[in-house]
């Protein structure tokens, strides 16, 4: 039977109203003001007629056709004198250092025509084993910021550097020869040189005038960190009696305990630490189990096989009962007692967990905190102690020299500031004006000193306040040395002729004191006679120094150091009788980001750009709450942002300083807790003409107790009527119970077979019989096995998510920075994106009972506390590519190399090609980034001098086509080049993409499939291998390890 | 006639001993002396002028005058260090010194062809001071280029051919009419040639329809060609900053591409020789037959050398010299010069034509994709003997062995891919 129903589209239809009537044969509901514009006079009264229009208009397009052919004259300008190491067209490496005071690294340094475009590590340093960070790879494009061009300044006028050098000479020969005060204050200091410089002033300040008494000079010089753990270095003062970060072996531990330290992004030597975190989580041969315990869902924590979520409070709680539960096991002293205020995610089960797994792994297990309380640092000494980690995962004998910010030393700097007694305070390497808490009232204790130098590579909050500011230069335009820890030194040397500033800090020191030559004719003399002069073989070089530049990396000799390390029982006891108990108010965790770090480089907008690993917001600052928090009656928040679903704001009070800031969903994120990132606040960007500062600056707010800064207090949020636009690359959180990133737990893995956690893909064929993809097909076989296949394999379990991949791939591949709104409307232009995922409680895999089709809103929603998995996700080069099939210009072609080619030049933009791909990886030129005013504040490329990043062997894309990743083929057709020309095979490893070779936990691999010596064929046919939506049957030549969390199976489903 | 034998032999000897005498003991020409000049002494020394070393001219009477003979300037020349050793002359050492303590090279020359050089030198004569007279080559070269086209001809040709075409068309007419006055008949109208044309047309249909198209396929035709040559610009010959000749260099003098083009077998780029190259031959080499010294002071220009005194000038504002790109790829083009050079083999002459006998360089290929590609196509890659190539090599034997081949173009190994030259 036929349906009947009629739909009216108002009552005005059924009732058949006559205006109704009249309205509804017109196209349009008003009367269009057609003769508004076309009946003015003016139009009537122009001399111009059609004709003439369409002759002027016929002639223009031609004429401007015409003159769009003719030849532009291109020059060609050689060197006058060409010098012997840059050849046109090659690249150059230069082994060189990053340090910040913040982040380190042993780098190499590529060079094109003497101008730096890439940053990779240096394999021979044993600290940071020949990784990088987002941080430090992206810091190449800070070279080229405009901000660097800055004129020196004395007493607020502009002034040159003689005069000032000139000005200071005196002031310091004044309190040589009458007495007074120095300070220097810098963020930590690595290098021998530099520290025995500033000893140098220190000595001749203190020799006196000539035929006088030593004179009453003093130079005091303070190191402080903006992110502070002084608490470490004080904690084993007391309890091993040596003042020192030990140096931690994660590839050796068995076990690690992580209370609140973000150690593989944000620790003392992330880069190193994340490269032997990895090392030690090879299921294949005995997996390391993390457990870690914190307030804000942090990158180390997401990658934590156990993660507790407490309360900032109940922090030193947790290293209590820790160590208590850990000394119950192996028969160690109880200290203190404690319990947890608030405990809704079985910390406590958790704990003895934790403590079960480090006692069975004595000697081969690491207790480590990032929490700035001495209290608490010892106490996990302690459990360090019981166990047996030092002198094996823990080495005191030769520590890390990595951030020895003391924050006593500082506050007694400041008040030495305060009494007015400070003649010249040099500050070098650091912002305190704008990274300290207010409570040590630095603003004004620094206005109070005679004269303040602040030696800086572009405007910071210090300079604005400084009565000399002394624009020094970059660090890779710098010589320099560096001791991150025991004995390694490592070098830094320019890699490009001085853009602004030409000098150095250490420059000026040297030509205060009188001393001859510049800082780098200290160093070579330093150097050539620190080692001894004995016959090394392989120094092929006239001196030590030469062969230490080339490397980059050399070992040092260092006196050993006095075996008095002495453990001190007590001290653990009566800090853990300290710790007090936590509080159930609401508190705010002050935590670091992967990107920006602690906003040196807050102005990078590659780092802007990168998503955070965990919200994968770009461009802002925010609050991060528990969404069931933020659903609660209390705030009411909207879980979602972007520009339908605008998130709220919210002010948060601290101490009586506010901020206003977005309220972004964190899942993980302890529930009554609040974070807020530090680093913001400082940098401004330009979107379209509209300038914006970037966030909301919280390093005032941080609480300095018992004169430690902490990064955690007490804190009211309050719900306010804005809403904010804020921009994130990724919406959706759960895999929706799909095969997505595949998963399994360590004892599945090992006790089981492939197809109980890796099963082939299955699909039904047309008479209902499931077979393997690779049964079906659509289209033909390619030659695949003939000459290279290259492909790459990513190790979800090695895969941090710290995106080191992401801002070298920007990096190499020049791809543009499209700003906040662009990424707002989807139009992320990042070749390689890392997709994050949450476990939801409605996950058909964890949980057999999940009906989707009832319970599917249900499955989007993630666990509170969820577990959380990272996939790098690029092109994956199929070998049955859709994308390829559906281009009617054939602009992207699939290679007998395994390439899926995406050829620019004939793309003409009709955007089938991404419609197709089921990875969604595909980019679309939207705009002429490289011209178009929209994009003047936040692409680089614009720039002339910011330009010269550009990586020449790719084409800088335009307006209208289609890019996406290309497998970095300029490194592999450079990398065959060299092979021919060597006339042997490719060798495995000589070829890397940026995205592989930038990978601190070495989870990329790239290489020829078809070599078999190849890791990636090893890689490839490994059971732990599948491919991303394998069931597409695309069969691409990228694999997925599945990544294996060290639980028990039973274990896999809970998280709640 | 065993003496007969002797005697010859004797007088064979006899001959040629007197023929060595006459030979060595004959005195040296003036052409001698300047060939030995040539090859010895310009790399140093001028015949009026300073250079790395003394003006030559009126040495050897300066020498004769103060020490009397010619013995002391031979000996001066054959090793200059030795006699400054043995002699302690300190008008000698005074030269050593005021030429910048250069040492000059021992001449293995006997002192007869030392006096004929210095003789040469003597008597030389500069010949009017003023640049050499531009020789008929030059001249005839350029008026066969000009008239060398053949467009040119062909319009020439085309209006004449319309000339007489109207002539006859004329007397044809004034014949008719005459023919019509004589047989009385009386023409109905004076028709024009035009009108004639039209009616032409109008009576040949079919004809017409083939010419039209004909006319209209050639046009097409053309059109296609002009909009294909859009952005080709083979033949492009700008004029460079500097007149350099690379007949002069390359063909004449013989300089390896490679000696100047230093980065060809390294990187992508050949490579512009820096001022620096130019000046290891150029100290010495500083003036040139046709505009030679103009063009070489502005090298002197760009890097701030004193040819009179020899010696770069200090603190001199160096200046790159600014040439016109000739050979001007795409952005989205990538193309290694290495590759082509250094592992294909291809000879410098195969893309960039006869570049020894030009003197103003122009662009020999077309550099469109169409070429790029033609050449991978016929081209056979050299897999012998590189390591590189013998597990491809085997694999393509094994996949083309029906058709037996053992040698594969570039095309066969992917050389047709997008990828290779465009990211």
């Amino acid at each position: 039977m036929s349906n009947n129903k009629i739909y009216w589209r108002g009552t005005e239809e059924l009732e058949k109203d006559a205006s109704f009537v009249k309205g509804a044969q017109k196209e349009f509901s008003e009367e269009l003001p057609i003769d508004q514009f076309l009946g003015k006079k003016e139009l009537d009264s122009t001399s111009t007629s059609r004709r003439d229009f369409l002759k002027f208009m016929g002639f223009g397009i031609t004429a401007a056709t015409l003159a769009a052919c003719e030849t532009p004259v291109i020059k060609s300008l050689p060197y006058v004198v060409k010098p012997n190491e840059v050849m046109p067209g090659i690249a150059n490496y230069y082994a060189s250092t990053y340090f910040d005071g913040f982040d380190y690294a042993s780098i190499m340094v590529k060079t094109r025509e003497g101008r730096p475009i890439h940053i990779e590590g240096n394999k021979a340093s044993k600290a940071t084993r020949g990784g990088v960070s987002a941080r430090i790879n992206s810091s190449v494009l800070s070279l080229y910021n405009r901000r660097r061009e800055m004129t020196p300044m004395m007493g607020g006028q502009a002034s040159d550097l003689a005069s000032i050098n000139a000005d200071i000479k005196s002031k310091l020969e004044s309190v040589k020869a009458n007495g007074g005060n120095v300070r220097v204050l810098s963020s930590t200091m690595i290098s021998p040189s530099s520290l025995s410089i500033i000893n140098d002033l220190k000595s001749w300040l203190s020799s006196g005038a000539e035929g006088e008494e030593m004179s009453a000079a003093s130079l005091e010089h303070a190191m402080y960190d903006a992110v502070s753990l002084a608490a470490i270095k004080d904690a084993h003062a007391s309890t091993h009696g040596v003042a020192a970060v030990p140096a931690y072996n994660f590839a050796k531990a068995k076990s690690i305990v992580s209370i609140d330290s973000d150690f593989l992004v944000n620790g003392i030597n992330p880069v190193g630490y994340s490269s032997q975190y990895a090392a030690g989580r090879n299921p294949e041969s005995g997996m390391s189990k993390h457990f870690q315990f914190e307030t804000v869902l942090s990158t180390t924590g997401s990658n934590a096989d156990v993660r507790g979520a407490v309360r900032p409070s109940d922090l030193g709680a947790v290293a209590v009962m820790l160590h208590n539960a850990v000394a119950a096991k192996v028969g160690g002293a109880m200290a203190g007692s404690a319990s947890l205020a608030d405990d809704d995610n079985n910390v406590v089960a958790k704990i003895n967990e934790a403590a079960a797994s480090l006692a069975a792994n004595r000697g081969k297990s690491i207790v480590v905190s990032g929490v700035n309380d001495p209290a608490i640092q010892s106490v996990v000494n302690g459990i360090n102690e019981m166990l047996g980690n030092y002198g094996s995962t823990l080495d005191l004998a030769n520590p890390i020299k990595l951030r020895q910010g003391d924050d006593k030393k500082v506050a007694s700097l400041v008040s030495d500031l305060k009494s007015g007694s400070v003649d010249v305070l040099f500050v070098m390497d650091a912002d305190p004006l704008y990274t300290m808490p207010s409570s040590w009232g630095f603003a004004e204790a620094f206005a109070k000193a005679k004269a303040q130098v602040v030696f800086c590579e572009k405007p910071t909050a210090t300079t604005a306040a400084a009565s000399h500011v002394y624009p020094v230069a970059h660090f890779l335009e710098s010589w320099n040395d560096a001791n991150p820890m025991g004995a390694e030194v490592s070098f830094s040397q320019p890699t490009i002729n001085p853009i602004y500033s030409k000098v150095q800090w250490q420059d000026a020191f040297l030509t205060w004191t009188g001393a001859q030559g510049t800082y780098y004719d200290y160093l070579k003399a330093k150097w050539n006679s620190e080692v001894s002069p004995q016959d090394d073989p392989s120094v092929i070089f006239a001196s030590k120094w030469n062969k230490f530049v080339h490397d980059g990396v050399g070992m040092m000799d260092v006196p050993a150091m006095e075996s008095s390390i002495a453990f001190n029982a007590q001290a653990v006891a009566s800090a853990a009788s300290s710790i007090k108990g936590g509080s159930t108010d609401v508190e705010v965790a002050f935590y670091v980001k992967t990107g920006i770090g602690v906003g040196l480089n807050a102005d990078n907008p590659w780092l802007q750009e990168l998503p955070d690993p965990i919200t994968k917001v770009v461009w802002d600052n925010y609050i991060t709450m528990n969404p069931s928090d933020m659903k609660s009656e209390m705030y009411g928040f909207n879980t979602m942002m972007g520009e339908q679903e605008k998130a709220n704001t919210a002010r948060v009070t601290v101490n009586g300083a506010s901020v206003e800031l977005p309220v972004v969903a964190m899942p993980g994120q302890k529930k009554g807790t609040i974070g807020i990132a530090l680093g913001y606040g400082i940098a401004e960007v330009d979107e379209d003409g509209t300038v914006r500062t970037i966030g909301a600056n919280v390093f005032p707010m941080l609480p300095v107790v018992d004169g430690y800064i902490r990064y955690t207090s007490a804190a009211s949020i309050e719900k306010l009527e804005r809403r904010y636009n804020v921009a994130s690359t990724q919406t959706q959180h759960t895999m929706m119970g799909r095969k997505i990133l595949n998963e399994t737990t360590l004892s599945s893995f090992t006790s089981h077979s492939k197809e109980h956690w890796n099963p082939e893909v299955t699909v039904s064929n047309s008479y209902g019989t499931e077979v393997a993809v690779d049964k079906l097909d659509l289209w033909s076989e390619h030659d695949i096995n003939l000459g290279h296949r290259w492909g790459l394999s990513i190790d979800l379990n090695s895969c941090i998510g710290c995106g080191s991949c992401v801002t070298a791939c920007h990096s190499e591949n020049n791809v543009p920075v499209v700003g906040k709104d662009e990424v707002n409307r989807t139009r992320s232009m990042s070749w390689m994106r890392i997709d994050r995922y949450y476990s939801s409680e409605a996950d058909p895999q964890l949980h057999g009972d999940i009906n989707v089709a009832r319970d599917y809103h249900a499955m989007e929603v993630p666990s509170d506390y969820p577990e959380v998995g990272f996939m790098p996700v690029m092109c994956q080069h199929c070998n049955h590519a859709p994308c390829e099939t559906v281009c009617p210009v054939a602009a992207t072609t699939h290679s007998d190399e395994g390439y899926n080619q995406m050829t620019y030049n004939r793309c003409i933009g009709t955007r089938y090609c991404a419609n197709n791909c089921p990875y969604k990886v595909r980019r679309f030129n939207w705009f002429n980034y490289v011209a178009d005013h929209k994009f003047t504040g936040v692409n680089p490329s614009q720039d002339n001098l910011a330009r010269m990043v550009l990586n020449p062997d790719v084409v800088v894309r335009s307006r209208g086509v289609m890019e996406k990743c290309s497998l970095c083929v300029q490194r592999v057709q450079a990398g065959k080049l060299q092979a021919k020309k060597d006339g042997t095979p490719v060798k495995d490893g000589s070829v890397q993409t940026a995205c592989a070779a930038s990978c601190p936990t070495n989870a990329i691999a790239f290489g020829d499939i078809n070599d078999p010596a190849s890791r990636i064929r090893s890689e490839a046919k490994n059971d732990r291998a599948y491919h991303l939506l394998e069931e597409v049957g695309v069969k691409p030549n990228v694999w997925y390890q599945t990544k294996v969390r060290n639980i028990e199976e039973s274990e896999a489903s809970h998280t709640a | 006639m065993r003496n007969t034998w002797v005697s010859l032999s004797n007088r064979l000897m006899i001959f040629t001993a007197v023929l060595l005498l006459l030979l060595t003991s004959s005195p040296l020409s003036a052409q001698d002396g300047e060939a030995l000049f040539k090859a010895n002494c310009t790399a140093c020394h001028k015949i009026d002028k300073k250079m790395i070393g003394p003006a030559l001219q009126g040495a050897k009477a300066k020498w004769a005058e103060r020490t009397g003979s010619d013995e002391a300037i031979i000996s001066w020349v054959k090793n200059s260090t030795a006699y400054m050793k043995t002699s302690g002359d300190d008008y000698a050492i005074s030269l050593f010194e005021e030429y910048n303590k250069t040492l000059m090279t021992p001449m293995a020359l006997t002192s007869e062809e030392v006096i004929a050089v210095l003789d040469y030198v003597d008597n030389w004569v500069p010949t009017g001071g003023g640049p050499v007279v531009v020789t008929g080559d030059g001249v005839s070269v350029a008026s066969t280029e000009e008239t060398s086209d053949p467009t040119l001809w062909l319009i020439v040709a085309a209006i004449v051919l319309f000339i007489v075409f109207r002539v006859l068309y004329g007397v044809s007419k004034n014949l008719d009419r005459l023919n019509s006055q004589r047989e009385e008949v009386e023409l109905s109208e004076e028709k024009g040639m035009y009108s004639d044309f039209l009616g032409l047309f109008k009576r040949y249909k079919v004809v017409t329809a083939i010419l039209g198209l004909l006319v209209f396929g050639y046009i097409s035709i053309l059109g296609w060609d002009s909009i294909g040559s859009i952005g080709v610009y083979q033949g492009y010959q700008p004029t460079q900053p500097i007149w350099f000749s690379h007949k002069i260099h390359a063909g004449q003098n013989g300089i390896n591409c490679v000696y100047c083009h230093n980065s060809v077998e390294k990187g992508k780029a050949a490579g512009i020789p820096s001022v620096n190259i130019c000046m290891n031959c150029h100290m010495g080499v500083q003036e040139g037959k046709v505009s030679g010294t103009k063009e070489i002071a502005k090298i002197y220009d760009a890097i701030g050398w004193d040819p009179d005194k020899n010696q770069y000038i200090e603190g001199y504002d160096q200046k790159p010299i600014e040439w016109v790109r000739i050979h001007n790829l795409q952005d989205f083009v990538y193309f290694n010069h290495s590759q082509h050079v250094v592992v294909g083999k291809q000879e410098c002459q195969t893309c960039h034509g006869q570049i020894q006998e030009m003197d103003e360089v122009y662009q020999y290929s077309e550099l469109t994709m169409g070429w790029c590609i033609n050449c991978h196509r016929e081209t056979k890659v050299t897999m012998k003997d590189n390591g590189y190539y013998e597990e491809i090599h085997s694999e393509l034997t094994e996949k083309y062995k029906d058709e037996g081949l053992e040698s594969f173009t570039v095309e066969q190994i992917g050389g047709l891919e997008c990828v290779k030259c465009h990211y």
